[in-house]
């Protein structure tokens, strides 16, 4: 190990979210004067609006400072912030390989929850050196005491000792920062070996392009210098490298084997630069790629439209750009009956799902439907062929299949012991099977089960976080395609099939969700002058009914004194209230009301 | 004919004081009459502007509205009423229409009203169950009406019935025994008006506390009374208005024909050569306006497009049982109605919403219920 890499600390925060991840880099970032605080803004990592009102880390990021540590030396501290949710696991965890060490930030009066744990244990598996954090000690409901121990006995790690702090008042900050020079080993990469670099985020800038964030494992990197990118074997001439500083990116003449920078080289889309893939030098490559690069994989399905018909090509736009800086966005054109042109857009998971959707409605200014989340489908089909289905709409007839599978999860619930009754009803419920059960400690437990995914992505979470009034917190990981016996239920109004409410459920509970769908769209579907019946149906067998009853009496606006215009107004507003409505089929539907009987979301 | 016709023009005048506000009433009015002699002044210097800038118009029609016009001292009436005539042509075979309520005529004010050209009444009954005209918080018992109705009837050869449906707490059978008992008192022409919760009333201010008749119930209620007055002799000629032979209200045929009138007073109505205008719903600056001789200050001021004429064409002779003559639509605006809306028209008259007979569509009593989805429906896109 050279003088120059012993200076150096690459690390990140792992915390559970809420626990104070963003507030304590906020202070390293002030306490190393690397922002000052009247220049802080608050939370400059998480620079994403909906970020900091979600209070989460969406996408990785990365900054350098430099400490002046008690031992009298100044080191240089990359910081490399993570994204905290399930759905964001894989880029954690090669977030995780671009460090040696990690922050553990706990809450002192929440202790460890199972992100804690579900990215403890990613830290664990990449090596890293894990330090420990006790934040929000100023909470009178504080007990580092117990978190202590929670810390040690749950995962291993010694907490004896470890920095008591709050981010919120800066109290301590300044002994998480030597406890990081102290603790965290320094990168040990060679210089003189091939280059070899670990891509663990990019985003697109319309003026450089796209900006590959990346740790140098060994070997240097200069400006004007061939790579490739091993995964894809795509080549690019280096523009520019250098270092990211709490305000953008500064230019450097060369990063080294143990440092944390970026590079650009006029890519055009960060589909080209994926999370996890190895740099080299295209002159004298590395011998072998860094070990655990996967792509990405959508797990979650739903078809998004524009909410005005004329707005479809905005959306395309809109999804475009998204996915510039997001490869793990797919879409494709899909057109339903029902709802006309849109996409079917393919997710990370639900939380991913419902950023994008927000992002399209913000940062775009479109209004969108979106239809029920789908998982993917494995269906052996009677002809020998294999197919994956994403969208209800294309699932095979019945007698076409001889078996469907579907995908589980293995879920990881923590929750305070008195919930866990009704949050293994829940599990049961939801088809879930259990697995095992940890006691924590005396007041908290934790619960594995293997779960199908179609019955977290309805509402599970949701209803989860009701029955423990917010305490429980849920974990998972895709685990294998299992067969099981579903059915495609079909909803018809006056009749007609509407392809954008159909959907894939269970045998068992295909009832239950008929009636319910039927319910809440008798209840949704404004009335007309004729009557609607609403029908659900499985392979054209009628499984549920209801009926919107014919409107009888709107209002009678009486035409008195000679005032003409305010009946028009009248009118005028009836018009534009048909002018907003969907049809499906023969009956108009206000978007309100198509949103609420996708949610179905009244569940306990 | 035509030329009497097109020379021809309707008076409203507004008297925004009552003694009381109902709980449902939205209209202009104030129970404050400390400045209504300054506005009744106000109001007839209004009166000659309208007329010198309309000389040669003769009035056919006036109806004098509220608030409760009855509710003036027999005094202030005679001199409103005198000073129209002084100010105004009127034709000699005019309708001359005032509103009152019950408990606020005598008979020294039926003089008056007699003496100075007015042939018709329009009283406010509303309900003949003293429950409900408590819960509208009306000033008066069904006695109280009776009293006045006989009064009146010595005095006035025709009298209109004011009544309403779909009251707080009102059932099918007490709004059958309001129907009863107004027909038989034998007045010349019945108002019927559907309860509607205006906003800024005290009774949408209720909300949720008000327990009204369902939308069934309502319904049925006005199904009844168009069957029910139709075979008593009252014919149904728009939504809300029946009358025995040769009783309609000329003055509001005019609405609704989109033949032209003048509104006097604040938040009065006018039509005329295209253009529709309101005053302002401000009694004091109505008042200082006319004190200086200056127009009233307006709420609005429209010129109609063609698209504004014909819409209001297509609405409002669809609100009368005589309903919207297709070919004339055609002839006077180009759109073929029967063409751009033939599936529609053909649903909702096999649907017994609308009845069509050759070039005229009209509505049913139950498409009259939905009027305004059908009316919406019809209207053409932009």
């Amino acid at each position: 190990m050279n003088e120059r890499q012993s200076h150096i600390r690459n690390f990140s925060i792992i915390a559970h979210i809420d626990h104070g991840k963003s507030t304590l880099a906020d202070r390293l970032l002030e306490k190393t004067e690397t922002v000052s605080t009247r220049e802080m803004e608050n939370q400059i990592l998480d620079n994403m609006d909906l970020e900091r009102e979600r209070g989460i880390t969406i996408k990785a990021r990365a900054v350098k400072m430099q400490y002046k540590a008690d031992d009298g030396d100044t080191y240089t501290l990359n910081l490399i912030d993570t994204p905290g949710h399930v759905d964001f696991n894989y880029e954690v965890s090669r977030s995780l390989n671009a460090c040696e060490g990690a922050l553990l930030v706990v809450d002192a009066s929440q202790g460890i929850e199972a992100q804690t744990l579900a990215n403890a244990y990613l830290a664990i598996d990449s090596d890293l050196e894990i330090l420990p954090v006790i934040n929000k000690i100023d909470l009178p409901s504080a007990d580092p005491d117990r978190v202590r121990k929670e810390i040690e006995d749950i995962i291993g790690v010694p907490a004896e000792g470890c920095p008591a702090v709050s981010a919120k008042t800066g109290l301590n900050i300044r002994d998480v920062l030597e406890s990081v020079v102290t603790g965290i080993p320094a990168p040990q990469g060679d210089e003189t070996a091939p280059l070899k670099c670990l891509i663990f985020d990019s985003y697109y800038d319309s003026y450089l392009g796209v900006v590959v964030y990346i740790r140098v494992m060994d070997g240097t990197l200069r400006s004007g210098d061939r790579i490739r990118l091993m995964s894809t074997g795509a080549e690019f001439e280096v523009v520019d490298v250098g270092t990211m500083t709490a305000f953008g990116l500064k230019k450097e003449t060369v990063l080294s084997a143990g440092e944390v920078g970026y590079f650009t080289a006029s890519i055009k889309n960060v589909s080209e630069t994926r999370v996890g893939d190895t740099v080299t030098l295209v002159e004298t490559p590395c011998d072998e790629a860094l070990p655990g690069f996967k792509q990405a994989l959508p797990m979650v399905y739903s078809g998004i439209y524009p909410a005005d018909g004329a707005k479809y090509g905005d959306l395309r736009d809109a999804l475009e750009k998204l996915q510039l800086n997001d490869a793990a966005l797919s879409f494709e054109a899909e057109t339903s009956a029902a709802l006309g042109f849109g996409f079917r857009c393919g997710f990370l998971g639900l939380l991913h799902m419902d950023i994008i959707q927000e992002r399209i409605e913000r940062e775009f200014n479109l209004d969108i439907i979106t239809t029920a989340p789908s998982v993917i489908y494995k269906i052996e089909k009677k002809d020998g062929s294999e197919v994956f289905i994403d969208n209800p709409s294309e699932y095979p007839s019945v007698d076409e299949i001889i078996k469907v599978y579907e995908p589980m999860i293995a879920a990881n619930v923590i929750t305070p012991v008195e919930f866990v009754g009704s949050i293994m009803d829940l599990c049961q419920d939801r088809r879930g099977i259990f697995e095992d059960m940890k006691y924590l400690d005396h007041t908290r437990v934790e619960l594995h089960y293997q779960m199908p995914l179609n019955e977290v992505i309805y509402n599970f979470f949701d209803v989860l976080k009701s029955r423990s009034r917010g305490y429980a917190s849920l974990d998972y990981e895709f685990s294998e395609y299992r067969e099981s016996k579903l059915v495609k239920l079909d909803i018809l109004l006056n009749g007609d099939v509407i392809d954008a409410l159909s959907f894939i459920v269970h045998d068992t509970k295909a009832y239950a969700r008929a009636r319910k769908i039927c319910e809440k769209l008798k209840e949704n579907i404004p009335r007309a002058l004729f009557e609607i019946p609403v029908q659900a149906a499985i392979g054209g067998k009628i499984i549920a009914r209801e009926t919107v009853k014919a409107m009888r009496k709107d209002v009678l606006a009486k035409c008195y004194g000679g005032d003409i215009t305010r009946k028009k107004k009248l009118l005028e507003k009836q018009k534009e209230g048909k002018k907003k409505m969907r049809q499906l089929g023969s009956v108009s539907v206000t978007p309100e009301a198509f949103m609420a009987v996708l949610k179905l979301d009244d569940e306990n | 004919m035509m030329k009497t016709d097109s020379l021809s023009l309707g008076l409203y005048v507004h008297i925004p004081f009552c003694l009381k506000k109902c709980a449902y009433c939205d209209f202009f009015s104030q129970t404050d009459y400390s400045l209504a002699d300054k506005y009744l002044s106000a109001l007839l210097t209004e009166g000659s502007m309208v007329s010198e800038q309309y000389r040669e118009r003769l009035i056919d029609t006036v109806y004098i509205g509220g608030g409760t016009p009855s509710s003036l001292s027999a005094l202030q009436l005679a001199s409103l009423l005198g000073g129209l005539r002084e100010r105004f042509h009127f034709a000699p075979e005019i309708e001359f229409t005032l509103e009152a309520n019950p408990a606020t005529l005598d008979e020294e004010k039926l003089c008056v009203l007699r003496e100075n050209g007015v042939n018709r009444l329009s009283i406010g009954l509303q309900s003949a169950s003293n429950t409900e005209l408590c819960t509208l918080s009306r000033i008066h018992t069904y006695e109280d009406f009776e009293k006045t109705y006989t009064l009146a009837r010595r005095y006035m050869d025709n009298i209109s019935l004011d009544l309403m449906f779909g009251l707080p707490d009102q059932t099918e059978e007490s709004f059958r025994v309001t129907l009863n008992r107004a027909v038989s008192l034998k007045p010349n022409h019945i108002s019927m008006y559907a309860l509607k919760i205006e906003e800024g009333t005290p009774f949408h201010r209720m909300g949720e506390k008000l327990m009204l008749p369902s939308e069934d119930e309502v319904a049925n209620m006005y199904l009844y009374a168009c069957a029910f007055l139709e075979k008593a002799g009252f014919q149904q000629y728009e939504i809300s208005n029946f009358a025995r032979q040769g009783c309609l209200s000329r003055h509001n045929l005019r609405y609704w024909k989109r033949e032209e009138y003048i509104g006097l007073g604040p938040a009065a109505h006018s039509f005329i050569e295209g253009r529709r205008y309101a005053n302002k719903k401000d009694l004091a600056a109505y008042i200082q306006a006319l004190s200086h001789q200056e127009k009233p200050p307006r709420s609005e001021e429209i010129t109609l497009s063609f698209q504004d004429e014909m819409e209001e064409e297509i609405m409002l002779k669809l609100r009368m049982t005589a309903g919207l003559d297709m070919a004339y639509l055609k002839e006077k605006f180009g759109y073929a109605i029967e063409k751009s809306a033939a599936r529609k028209i053909r649903e909702y008259v096999k649907h017994g919403f609308l009845t069509q007979k050759e070039n005229i569509i009209a509505f049913t009593p139950r498409g009259f219920l939905v009027s305004n989805t059908v009316i919406a429906d019809l209207l053409p896109d932009e």
